[in-house]
Protein backbone atom coordinates (compact mmCIF):
# COMPACT_ATOMS: atom_id res chain seq x y z
CA UNK A 1 0.00 0.00 0.00
CA UNK A 2 1.00 3.57 -0.68
CA UNK A 3 2.76 5.44 2.40
CA UNK A 4 2.04 8.84 1.64
CA UNK A 5 -1.34 10.07 3.74
CA UNK A 6 -2.65 13.30 3.08
CA UNK A 7 -4.56 15.37 5.33
CA UNK A 8 -7.60 15.01 3.67
CA UNK A 9 -7.61 11.01 3.72
CA UNK A 10 -6.84 11.32 7.24
CA UNK A 11 -9.99 13.88 7.70
CA UNK A 12 -12.40 11.35 5.56
CA UNK A 13 -11.32 8.32 8.07
CA UNK A 14 -11.74 10.51 10.92
CA UNK A 15 -15.84 11.53 9.97
CA UNK A 16 -15.93 7.45 9.01
CA UNK A 17 -14.93 6.20 11.89
CA UNK A 18 -16.18 8.80 14.89
CA UNK A 19 -18.90 11.01 13.11
CA UNK A 20 -21.14 13.36 15.09
CA UNK A 21 -24.42 11.79 16.06
CA UNK A 22 -26.66 12.81 13.24
CA UNK A 23 -29.19 14.76 15.05
CA UNK A 24 -26.74 17.05 16.54
CA UNK A 25 -27.03 19.89 13.54
CA UNK A 26 -30.98 19.62 14.93
CA UNK A 27 -30.03 20.22 18.52
CA UNK A 28 -27.74 23.28 17.84
CA UNK A 29 -30.62 24.90 15.88
CA UNK A 30 -33.24 24.30 18.74
CA UNK A 31 -30.47 25.67 20.86
CA UNK A 32 -29.55 29.22 18.97
CA UNK A 33 -33.87 28.80 18.57
CA UNK A 34 -34.36 28.90 22.91
CA UNK A 35 -31.38 31.69 23.04
CA UNK A 36 -32.35 34.82 24.37
CA UNK A 37 -30.01 37.20 22.45
CA UNK A 38 -31.19 39.92 24.57
CA UNK A 39 -30.16 38.76 27.74
CA UNK A 40 -26.40 38.81 29.11
CA UNK A 41 -26.07 35.30 30.47
CA UNK A 42 -23.06 33.07 31.74
CA UNK A 43 -22.49 30.18 30.43
CA UNK A 44 -22.56 26.93 32.47
CA UNK A 45 -20.40 24.08 31.47
CA UNK A 46 -20.98 20.31 31.39
CA UNK A 47 -18.55 19.09 34.37
CA UNK A 48 -20.18 15.56 34.50
CA UNK A 49 -23.15 12.93 33.25
CA UNK A 50 -23.89 10.11 35.34
CA UNK A 51 -26.67 7.23 34.64
CA UNK A 52 -27.59 5.23 37.48
CA UNK A 53 -30.59 2.57 37.20
CA UNK A 54 -33.88 2.78 39.03
CA UNK A 55 -34.26 0.02 40.90
CA UNK A 56 -33.38 -3.35 39.84
CA UNK A 57 -36.00 -4.27 37.52
CA UNK A 58 -36.52 -0.88 36.27
CA UNK A 59 -35.21 -0.11 32.87
CA UNK A 60 -35.46 3.64 32.72
CA UNK A 61 -32.47 5.48 33.95
CA UNK A 62 -31.75 8.43 36.51
CA UNK A 63 -29.64 10.87 35.25
CA UNK A 64 -27.11 13.44 37.47
CA UNK A 65 -25.90 16.37 35.48
CA UNK A 66 -23.83 18.33 36.94
CA UNK A 67 -22.64 22.41 34.77
CA UNK A 68 -20.68 24.75 36.75
CA UNK A 69 -19.15 28.60 35.50
CA UNK A 70 -16.54 29.22 37.61
CA UNK A 71 -17.27 28.81 41.63
CA UNK A 72 -20.93 28.29 40.60
CA UNK A 73 -22.52 24.61 40.41
CA UNK A 74 -25.51 23.32 39.48
CA UNK A 75 -26.63 19.76 39.77
CA UNK A 76 -29.67 18.11 37.94
CA UNK A 77 -31.16 15.20 39.28
CA UNK A 78 -33.45 13.86 36.44
CA UNK A 79 -35.77 10.89 37.44
CA UNK A 80 -38.21 9.34 34.77
CA UNK A 81 -41.67 9.60 36.45
CA UNK A 82 -44.52 8.43 33.73
CA UNK A 83 -43.98 7.83 30.06
CA UNK A 84 -42.33 11.15 28.51
CA UNK A 85 -42.43 12.65 31.48
CA UNK A 86 -39.83 12.92 34.69
CA UNK A 87 -38.91 14.94 37.50
CA UNK A 88 -35.73 17.04 38.18
CA UNK A 89 -34.05 17.76 41.63
CA UNK A 90 -31.79 20.42 41.50
CA UNK A 91 -28.97 21.69 43.61
CA UNK A 92 -27.31 24.97 43.13
CA UNK A 93 -23.91 26.08 45.14
CA UNK A 94 -23.26 28.20 46.75
CA UNK A 95 -26.74 28.14 48.38
CA UNK A 96 -28.19 31.62 47.14
CA UNK A 97 -32.22 32.76 46.36
CA UNK A 98 -32.82 32.21 43.05
CA UNK A 99 -34.98 31.48 40.29
CA UNK A 100 -34.78 28.64 37.68
CA UNK A 101 -36.53 28.78 34.18
CA UNK A 102 -37.05 25.67 32.21
CA UNK A 103 -37.42 26.46 28.42
CA UNK A 104 -38.12 24.02 26.46
CA UNK A 105 -39.80 24.07 22.44
CA UNK A 106 -42.97 25.75 22.95
CA UNK A 107 -43.03 26.10 26.95
CA UNK A 108 -41.55 27.98 29.93
CA UNK A 109 -41.43 27.08 33.52
CA UNK A 110 -40.23 28.86 36.77
CA UNK A 111 -39.70 27.66 40.10
CA UNK A 112 -37.61 29.13 42.84
CA UNK A 113 -34.62 27.97 44.76
CA UNK A 114 -34.73 27.71 48.89
CA UNK A 115 -32.63 28.60 51.32
CA UNK A 116 -31.14 25.38 51.34
CA UNK A 117 -30.01 26.05 47.55
CA UNK A 118 -32.75 23.16 46.22
CA UNK A 119 -35.34 23.12 43.81
CA UNK A 120 -37.38 20.41 42.25
CA UNK A 121 -39.93 20.22 39.06
CA UNK A 122 -42.15 17.43 38.87
CA UNK A 123 -44.49 15.96 36.04
CA UNK A 124 -42.17 17.88 33.61
CA UNK A 125 -42.11 17.08 29.90
CA UNK A 126 -38.93 15.34 28.39
CA UNK A 127 -36.94 16.11 25.72
CA UNK A 128 -34.63 19.54 24.54
CA UNK A 129 -34.36 21.46 27.54
CA UNK A 130 -32.19 24.30 28.84
CA UNK A 131 -32.36 25.61 32.21
CA UNK A 132 -31.49 29.28 32.78
CA UNK A 133 -30.96 30.67 36.84
CA UNK A 134 -31.31 33.87 37.75
CA UNK A 135 -29.88 35.61 40.76
CA UNK A 136 -31.37 38.19 43.04
CA UNK A 137 -30.07 41.71 42.67
CA UNK A 138 -27.31 42.42 44.15
CA UNK A 139 -27.07 45.31 47.19
CA UNK A 140 -26.05 48.18 45.63
CA UNK A 141 -25.07 46.99 42.58
CA UNK A 142 -28.83 46.39 41.16
CA UNK A 143 -27.87 44.03 38.83
CA UNK A 144 -28.89 40.62 38.99
CA UNK A 145 -27.00 37.43 37.45
CA UNK A 146 -27.89 34.76 34.98
CA UNK A 147 -26.64 31.45 34.08
CA UNK A 148 -27.75 29.13 31.75
CA UNK A 149 -26.91 25.70 30.92
CA UNK A 150 -26.71 24.03 27.08
CA UNK A 151 -29.47 22.31 25.92
CA UNK A 152 -29.89 19.24 27.60
CA UNK A 153 -31.96 16.36 26.91
CA UNK A 154 -34.42 14.82 29.35
CA UNK A 155 -35.88 11.63 29.57
CA UNK B 1 -24.24 20.33 -1.29
CA UNK B 2 -21.84 17.62 0.12
CA UNK B 3 -21.20 18.20 4.45
CA UNK B 4 -19.71 15.25 4.62
CA UNK B 5 -16.62 14.59 1.96
CA UNK B 6 -13.38 16.10 3.16
CA UNK B 7 -11.62 16.59 0.05
CA UNK B 8 -14.60 18.98 -0.95
CA UNK B 9 -12.84 21.38 2.17
CA UNK B 10 -11.95 24.23 -0.17
CA UNK B 11 -15.91 24.32 -1.19
CA UNK B 12 -16.93 23.76 2.78
CA UNK B 13 -15.45 26.72 3.64
CA UNK B 14 -16.45 28.84 0.74
CA UNK B 15 -20.22 27.60 1.20
CA UNK B 16 -20.05 28.40 5.24
CA UNK B 17 -18.22 32.31 4.27
CA UNK B 18 -21.49 32.57 1.86
CA UNK B 19 -23.95 31.35 4.29
CA UNK B 20 -22.41 33.34 6.65
CA UNK B 21 -22.29 36.62 4.72
CA UNK B 22 -26.36 35.30 3.80
CA UNK B 23 -27.11 35.26 7.64
CA UNK B 24 -25.49 38.50 8.38
CA UNK B 25 -27.87 39.89 5.56
CA UNK B 26 -30.93 39.38 7.37
CA UNK B 27 -31.38 35.36 5.64
CA UNK B 28 -32.06 33.70 8.74
CA UNK B 29 -32.38 30.26 7.01
CA UNK B 30 -28.36 30.89 6.17
CA UNK B 31 -28.06 30.17 9.39
CA UNK B 32 -29.43 26.43 9.29
CA UNK B 33 -27.14 25.87 6.48
CA UNK B 34 -24.33 27.26 8.37
CA UNK B 35 -24.79 25.03 11.43
CA UNK B 36 -25.35 21.96 8.82
CA UNK B 37 -22.02 22.83 6.93
CA UNK B 38 -19.53 23.18 10.25
CA UNK B 39 -21.31 21.27 13.01
CA UNK B 40 -19.62 17.91 11.36
CA UNK B 41 -16.22 19.92 11.40
CA UNK B 42 -16.75 21.32 14.74
CA UNK B 43 -17.23 17.86 16.23
CA UNK B 44 -14.06 16.36 14.42
CA UNK B 45 -11.87 19.69 16.07
CA UNK B 46 -13.14 18.97 19.52
CA UNK B 47 -12.75 15.60 19.86
CA UNK B 48 -9.13 15.51 19.19
CA UNK B 49 -9.21 17.03 22.95
CA UNK B 50 -10.49 13.61 24.41
CA UNK B 51 -13.63 14.96 25.62
CA UNK B 52 -16.12 12.34 25.81
CA UNK B 53 -19.47 12.38 22.95
CA UNK B 54 -21.96 14.45 25.59
CA UNK B 55 -19.19 17.12 26.57
CA UNK B 56 -17.94 17.04 23.07
CA UNK B 57 -22.00 17.88 22.17
CA UNK B 58 -21.81 20.42 24.66
CA UNK B 59 -18.93 22.60 23.39
CA UNK B 60 -19.83 22.86 19.45
CA UNK B 61 -23.85 24.16 21.20
CA UNK B 62 -21.47 26.40 22.96
CA UNK B 63 -19.82 27.25 20.25
CA UNK B 64 -22.79 27.88 18.04
CA UNK B 65 -23.89 29.60 20.49
CA UNK B 66 -20.84 32.20 20.70
CA UNK B 67 -20.81 32.81 17.41
CA UNK B 68 -24.37 34.13 17.70
CA UNK B 69 -23.96 36.56 19.92
CA UNK B 70 -20.65 37.83 18.89
CA UNK B 71 -20.74 37.46 15.12
CA UNK B 72 -20.63 41.22 15.20
CA UNK B 73 -16.98 40.88 16.27
CA UNK B 74 -15.60 38.59 13.20
CA UNK B 75 -14.46 41.36 10.89
CA UNK B 76 -13.85 38.87 8.01
CA UNK B 77 -16.80 37.13 6.97
CA UNK B 78 -14.61 34.75 4.44
CA UNK B 79 -12.84 33.84 7.65
CA UNK B 80 -16.19 32.45 9.61
CA UNK B 81 -15.08 28.77 9.45
CA UNK B 82 -10.82 29.21 11.12
CA UNK B 83 -13.45 31.73 13.76
CA UNK B 84 -15.50 28.85 14.56
CA UNK B 85 -13.26 26.20 14.86
CA UNK B 86 -10.71 28.53 17.12
CA UNK B 87 -13.67 29.02 19.62
CA UNK B 88 -14.21 25.45 19.66
CA UNK B 89 -10.76 24.39 20.27
CA UNK B 90 -10.75 26.77 22.87
CA UNK B 91 -13.68 25.72 24.49
CA UNK B 92 -12.83 22.19 24.35
CA UNK B 93 -9.10 22.85 25.67
CA UNK B 94 -10.65 24.51 28.79
CA UNK B 95 -12.93 21.48 29.05
CA UNK B 96 -10.19 19.00 29.03
CA UNK B 97 -7.97 20.81 31.45
CA UNK B 98 -10.92 21.18 33.41
CA UNK B 99 -12.02 17.44 33.29
CA UNK B 100 -8.55 16.38 33.36
CA UNK B 101 -8.94 14.38 30.20
CA UNK B 102 -5.41 15.52 28.58
CA UNK B 103 -4.94 11.39 26.59
CA UNK B 104 -7.83 9.97 24.52
CA UNK B 105 -10.80 8.92 26.55
CA UNK B 106 -11.48 4.99 27.16
CA UNK B 107 -14.86 5.19 24.83
CA UNK B 108 -12.23 5.89 21.28
CA UNK B 109 -10.23 3.12 22.49
CA UNK B 110 -13.15 1.19 22.73
CA UNK B 111 -14.42 2.13 19.16
CA UNK B 112 -10.95 1.96 17.66
CA UNK B 113 -11.11 -1.82 18.59
CA UNK B 114 -14.10 -2.50 17.61
CA UNK B 115 -15.40 -4.18 14.27
CA UNK B 116 -16.40 -2.13 11.35
CA UNK B 117 -18.20 -3.93 8.72
CA UNK B 118 -17.10 -2.77 5.49
CA UNK B 119 -19.84 -1.70 3.10
CA UNK B 120 -20.65 -3.25 -0.60
CA UNK B 121 -18.32 -5.51 -1.77
CA UNK B 122 -15.76 -2.99 -4.37
CA UNK B 123 -15.40 -0.95 -1.43
CA UNK B 124 -14.05 -3.70 0.49
CA UNK B 125 -9.89 -2.99 -0.49
CA UNK B 126 -10.64 0.49 0.13
CA UNK B 127 -12.25 -0.34 3.71
CA UNK B 128 -9.45 -2.51 4.09
CA UNK B 129 -6.87 0.10 3.80
CA UNK B 130 -9.06 2.74 6.13
CA UNK B 131 -8.65 -0.27 8.74
CA UNK B 132 -4.98 -0.19 8.32
CA UNK B 133 -4.84 3.72 8.05
CA UNK B 134 -7.41 3.71 11.09
CA UNK B 135 -5.03 0.99 13.45
CA UNK B 136 -1.75 2.65 12.63
CA UNK B 137 -3.04 6.60 13.48
CA UNK B 138 -4.25 4.63 16.88
CA UNK B 139 -0.43 3.71 16.92
CA UNK B 140 1.08 7.47 17.22
CA UNK B 141 1.34 9.61 20.15
CA UNK B 142 -1.81 11.03 21.34
CA UNK B 143 -0.28 14.73 20.84
CA UNK B 144 0.95 13.44 16.96
CA UNK B 145 -3.10 11.93 16.80
CA UNK B 146 -4.08 15.45 17.95
CA UNK B 147 -2.55 17.61 16.42
CA UNK B 148 -2.89 15.72 12.70
CA UNK B 149 -6.88 15.74 13.29
CA UNK B 150 -7.11 19.55 14.65
CA UNK B 151 -5.27 20.25 11.17
CA UNK B 152 -6.78 17.83 8.95
CA UNK B 153 -10.48 20.08 9.96
CA UNK B 154 -9.13 23.53 10.01
CA UNK B 155 -9.12 26.36 7.23
CA UNK B 156 -6.44 28.19 8.29
CA UNK B 157 -4.61 26.77 10.97
CA UNK B 158 -4.12 28.85 13.76
CA UNK B 159 -0.67 27.27 14.68
CA UNK B 160 -0.10 30.18 17.67
CA UNK B 161 -3.91 28.69 19.45
CA UNK B 162 -2.42 24.87 18.87
CA UNK B 163 0.84 25.37 20.32
CA UNK B 164 -0.70 26.53 23.38
CA UNK B 165 -3.22 23.97 23.49
CA UNK B 166 -0.58 21.54 22.89
CA UNK B 167 1.70 22.89 25.36
CA UNK B 168 4.14 23.09 22.39
CA UNK B 169 6.89 26.13 20.83
CA UNK B 170 4.99 27.94 17.68
CA UNK B 171 7.80 27.11 15.79
CA UNK B 172 7.56 23.40 16.27
CA UNK B 173 4.39 22.99 15.44
CA UNK B 174 4.93 22.61 11.40
CA UNK B 175 8.14 20.23 11.66
CA UNK B 176 5.98 18.74 14.28
CA UNK B 177 3.52 17.70 11.93
CA UNK B 178 5.89 16.74 9.24
CA UNK B 179 7.79 14.25 11.52
CA UNK B 180 3.97 13.17 12.66
CA UNK B 181 3.52 12.38 9.07
CA UNK B 182 6.35 10.90 8.96
CA UNK B 183 6.24 8.62 11.77
CA UNK B 184 2.66 7.61 9.58
CA UNK B 185 4.24 6.59 6.54
CA UNK B 186 6.93 4.53 8.50
CA UNK B 187 4.51 2.78 10.38
CA UNK B 188 2.53 2.03 7.54
CA UNK B 189 5.36 0.92 5.72
CA UNK B 190 6.24 -1.51 8.39
CA UNK B 191 2.82 -2.69 9.06
CA UNK B 192 2.00 -3.62 5.61
CA UNK B 193 5.57 -5.36 5.26
CA UNK B 194 4.14 -7.44 8.22
CA UNK B 195 1.13 -8.54 6.77
CA UNK B 196 3.04 -9.78 3.30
Amino acid sequence: MKANVKLSELAEMWEERDPMPTDLPDRVLVALALEDLDAEHEMLHLVERSKELVGTRSVAEAVTITFAAGEFTVMLHVSPTAPERCRVDGWVAPAQPMTVKVVQPGSTRTVRVDATGRFSLSELGVGLTRFVLLTEAVDGEGRAKSFATPLVELS
Amino acid sequence: MSTTRPEAGTSRWAAAADHFRRWLDGDSAALDDLVRTLTPVLWQVVRAYGLDRHQSEDVVQTTWLTLVRKSDTIEDPQAVSSWLTTTARREAWRVSRRSGKLLPVEDDELAREADISPGADSDVVAADERDRLWGTVGQLSPRCQRLLRIIAFDDRPDYAGIARDLEMPIGSIGPTRGRCLAKLKDLLATNSGKDQ
